[in-house]
């Protein structure tokens, strides 16, 4: 028995699939595991990644997905990530996915990938769009070129798959190598005297020193380098250096780059077939300056549709009101009444107990949060997510970036930040995990910021939604407005207060695809599934926290203290404290409290629009609060709620007295 | 040939008095005071007889053929001040480095280079640059010169001449993008951002980016 596991363990394999953004690669990986998933944040960051066992044999290997890169010498976190994982976790195999069409710039990569000494197999993916675009590739050749197996893949279709994974089995360890020339072959040589073990090849991290790559350094600390040798190898890199009028990475790269196209010269036919003529022209007037903004505004206003109308009215209504309040609820709160003997657990579970006075307002785990999380947060939160799928997948969301880059530059960002806004849009936690793809610090502290201040999540829009429209069109625009104006004010001030430069934009637009469904709701389920594990014990810890704190009489001390501020700055009533309190815990708590308020007719219009642009403004909820601690450190991260909860109310406080003082009315 | 003299210091002899003549009238006794490398009036007699200069009235001026040699001298000196500094070679260097190469490179070398740098007017002192064969022609064919990426219009391809190296981390994400010399490109848009075709793949970017590359416009 023992022995049978112990040849199980001995023959499972780490597999690490590496390649660029947009190239396919989570589609082998979903291909590859099926549906036994773990995603897990990389130690020390918040780059999220994805492992499974496969599925493709009887062995069990364990499967990485790396984040994109565009390079192993990183720039940004997402590479930096991929190169540890590589560095680290020593996998048995490395499949590099590359795009087919694009096999010049992709086999880089692949040299990198040989340099750093792993057993490879390539997947040359969307090998439909490269024989579309007239790229033939000679595989045998190629194979010979790089002495290791390439299979060409269709991954969305399936095709490929049989041979990719056979080959994953037997993986080949390339003996090229890349001669650099005598004077940095030297220095490669001399680095290479002063380097530990590794578990990678040497004439790797030598060649990444050369390249002046400073984040290798930790990994080589951590493997047992010296101080003293890291300091003799930066005078064989200065040595080196003063050699070459250019920097050496731009040398090294150029070698790389033109080896690699000496095997594309061999291997590689392009006939510069025009690529699909009606997918192209549309492609491009998604970005053109005549077509782009309408093209915008209609996938806007398709969104709302989808994820404001048919998510959040329709979808919400009917399990808010029929199936939560039509049967679960009763038939809960006579359960639990019935059958749990104790007041207090019974006001705990639904929020109400036998002979509770009429106006009791109870913070039940079930009549609460269960209702919110699962009828109104879920349905939204799923909307989203299918339509943020197809955005992705059909290649919009870069295109989305060349628009709005002109706008985020204003901010000190550039049009890369879209993606964690329009996220943002959807749950603003996840949206500060996806600032990683920025490419500073700096750029990621605003995104954070301004995520925090003025971006309202799925849950919250369709409330705000609700409430603004049914005053009128012009409240819901005045209060975006204001909402928006404040998100330009305070990015404007913070990308001149923070250190730094904003950094290039450079972004790849793949080409516009009709995404495959099945992708889609592969991607959505697995994110709805992250929202009920992550997000759904927040919803239930936070409504418990409330409900202790109320029952002890903290929440009405609270209350006292952000009294003065809620009804003598805001102008709102009393009642409304309570909700600004709950939606510290989430925001569309908070501002479904006040929808209550309003429903009860106790807010006028002008409150109502008050109230929501300070809801909009307030701070983050509880899980986005601790995911910005985990990001960016707890200084930082009090920092900017420490500014953003004043300013919320500040900003409120403006809008009450003017909107009085002008007796604007909606 | 000419006896006792190489074309070296003839070269160099003549350049100086281009340079003099740019200023205002070139004395001899102005020339025979000069110290690196040292005119001698033998010097100066030899070239008057090998009619390349004109001595008159304690003047010197520079006849055809010597305002010819003269001239293709200083602008190869310029070309190469030029050529070094997109090399990025270190400024001690340059200036002696430079002093050689005018001497070395044959005239086909020099177009090739003017052409490469985009027919270049100026040093980068801002000096002028004599204009060449090469510059005349391009001036007819508009398509041969070099111009920054961000100068091509939308539908316009153009081929990577060169890369100018100010900012390393700018440099590594474009060439770990397939940005290098010899590579074509093409200019889908200019507008809200640039959209540039590199091989299959479109890539946004910002002018900024594009400012660092140098092509040849084509087709």
């Amino acid at each position: 028995m023992n022995m049978k596991i112990e040849i199980n363990l001995k023959e499972k394999k780490k597999v690490a699939l590496v390649g660029t953004p947009n190239v396919g690669k989570s589609v082998i990986f979903g291909v590859l595991t099926g549906t036994y998933v773990t995603v897990s944040n990389y130690p020390g960051t918040t780059v999220e990644v994805e492992q499974g066992v496969s599925r493709f044999d009887r062995h069990q290997d364990v499967v990485i997905d790396c984040p994109g890169v565009n390079s192993l010498v990183p720039q940004s976190e997402d590479e930096r990530v991929t190169r540890d994982i590589l560095f680290t976790e020593r996998p048995d195999v490395v499949v590099h996915v590359i795009d087919a069409k694009n096999i010049r710039r992709n086999l880089v990569i692949t040299l990198q990938l040989i340099e750093m000494g792993f057993p490879l197999t390539l997947a040359l993916n969307m090998h439909d769009e490269a024989v579309q675009a007239g790229v033939h590739i000679d595989g045998r050749k190629l194979q010979g070129a790089l002495g290791v197996a390439a299979t060409a893949t269709v991954a969305v279709e399936r095709e490929g798959m049989p041979l990719l994974m056979q080959n994953i089995r037997a993986p080949l360890t390339s003996r090229l190598r890349i001669d650099y020339g005598e004077r940095i072959e030297a220095a490669i040589a001399k680095i290479d005297a002063l380097l530990p073990e590794l578990p990678v090849s040497k004439r790797f991290a030598a060649v990444a020193l050369l390249m002046d790559d400073r984040t290798v350094r930790p990994l080589l600390l951590k493997a047992g380098a010296g101080e003293a040798a890291l300091h003799r190898i930066d005078g064989i890199v200065s040595a080196a250096q003063s050699h070459f009028g250019k920097p050496l990475s731009y040398v090294i790269s150029q070698r790389k780059q033109s080896v690699s196209d000496g095997i594309v010269a061999a291997a590689v036919t392009d006939r510069c077939v025009q690529r699909s003529p009606a997918r192209e022209r549309i492609g491009r007037m998604t970005t053109s300056r005549v077509w782009g903004l309408p093209i915008l505004f209609a996938v806007l206003a398709v969104m709302y549709l989808f994820v404001g109308v048919i998510g959040a009215g329709w979808c919400v209504d009917f399990l808010q009101n029929t199936v939560f309040g039509g049967w679960v609820m009763p038939w809960c709160t006579r359960f639990v009444l019935a059958c749990v003997p104790w007041p207090f657990a019974q006001d705990m579970l639904v929020g109400t107990y036998a002979g509770a006075p009429a106006d009791h307002v109870g913070y039940g785990l079930i009549s609460m949060g269960v209702v919110y999380a699962v009828a109104i947060v879920l349905p939204i939160v799923t909307f989203f997510f299918l339509f943020f799928g197809l955005l992705e997948d059909s290649g919009y969301l870069p295109r989305l970036a060349v628009m709005s880059n002109k706008v985020f530059k204003k901010v000190g960002l550039h049009g890369k930040a879209v993606l964690p806004m329009v996220l943002g849009l959807g749950c603003g936690t996840m949206a500060v995990m996806t600032t990683r793809i920025l490419d500073t610090r700096r750029e990621r502290i605003l995104a954070t910021l301004l995520l925090a201040l003025g971006v309202p999540c799925s849950a919250q829009l369709g409330v705000i939604l609700a409430m603004l429209g049914a005053i009128s069109g012009w409240a819901l625009l005045f209060v975006l407005g204001v909402v928006f104006l404040q998100i330009v004010i305070v990015g404007y001030v913070g990308a001149r207060i923070l250190p730094g430069k904003t950094s290039d934009f450079v972004l790849e637009i793949p080409p516009m695809r009709v995404p495959a469904m099945y992708n889609i709701a592969i991607k959505t389920l697995s994110r709805v599934k992250w929202f009920l594990t992550e997000a759904v014990p927040l919803f239930l810890i936070a409504t418990f926290v409330l409900f202790v704190i109320d029952r002890i009489g903290v929440l009405a001390r609270i209350q006292g203290l952000l009294r003065p501020a809620v009804v003598h700055v805001l102008g709102l009533p009393e009642r409304a404290t309570e909700a600004f309190l709950i939606g510290f815990f989430r925001r569309d708590y908070g501002a479904a409290g006040l929808y209550a308020l309003q429903r009860a007719g106790e807010l006028s219009h002008q409150q109502v629009v008050v109230s929501m642009t300070v809801m909009t403004l307030f701070v983050p909820c509880l899980a986005m609060l601790l995911v910005m601690i985990k990001e960016h450190g707890w200084k930082r991260a009090l920092t900017i709620v420490g500014f953003v909860f004043p300013f919320a109310i500040f900003v409120g406080g403006v809008m009450n007295f003017m909107l009085r003082y002008l007796g604007l009315h909606f | 040939m000419r006896s006792g003299m190489d074309a070296k210091k003839t070269e160099e002899i003549l350049e100086f008095i281009l340079r003099k003549t740019d200023q205002g009238d070139v004395r001899i006794d102005g020339l025979l005071e000069r110290k690196e490398p040292p005119i001698t009036l033998e010097a100066l007699r030899e070239m008057e007889h090998d009619g390349l200069i004109e001595m008159k009235g304690g003047m010197v001026s520079l006849l055809k053929p010597g305002r010819d040699i003269a001239t293709r001298i200083l602008r190869c000196h310029r070309l190469a001040e030029r050529l070094f500094d997109v090399l990025d070679m270190s400024h001690d260097h340059r200036e002696e480095a430079a002093c050689h190469f005018e001497h070395l490179i044959p005239l086909e070398a020099s177009e090739a280079i003017c052409t490469l740098l985009g027919h270049p007017t100026e040093c980068q002192h801002g000096k002028p640059i004599p204009p060449g064969e090469c510059c005349k022609r391009a001036q007819r064919e508009v398509q041969s010169i070099v111009l920054g990426l961000a100068d091509l219009r939308a539908g316009e391809r153009g081929k990577i001449v060169y890369m100018t190296t100010k900012q390393h981390q700018r440099m590594d994400k474009l060439t770990s993008f397939g940005f290098f010399p010899g590579v074509e490109v093409k200019v889908h848009q200019t507008s809200p951002a640039y959209v540039v075709q590199i091989g299959n793949t479109d890539i946004a970017m910002d002018r900024e980016v594009l400012l660092n590359i140098f092509v040849r416009k084509i087709g």
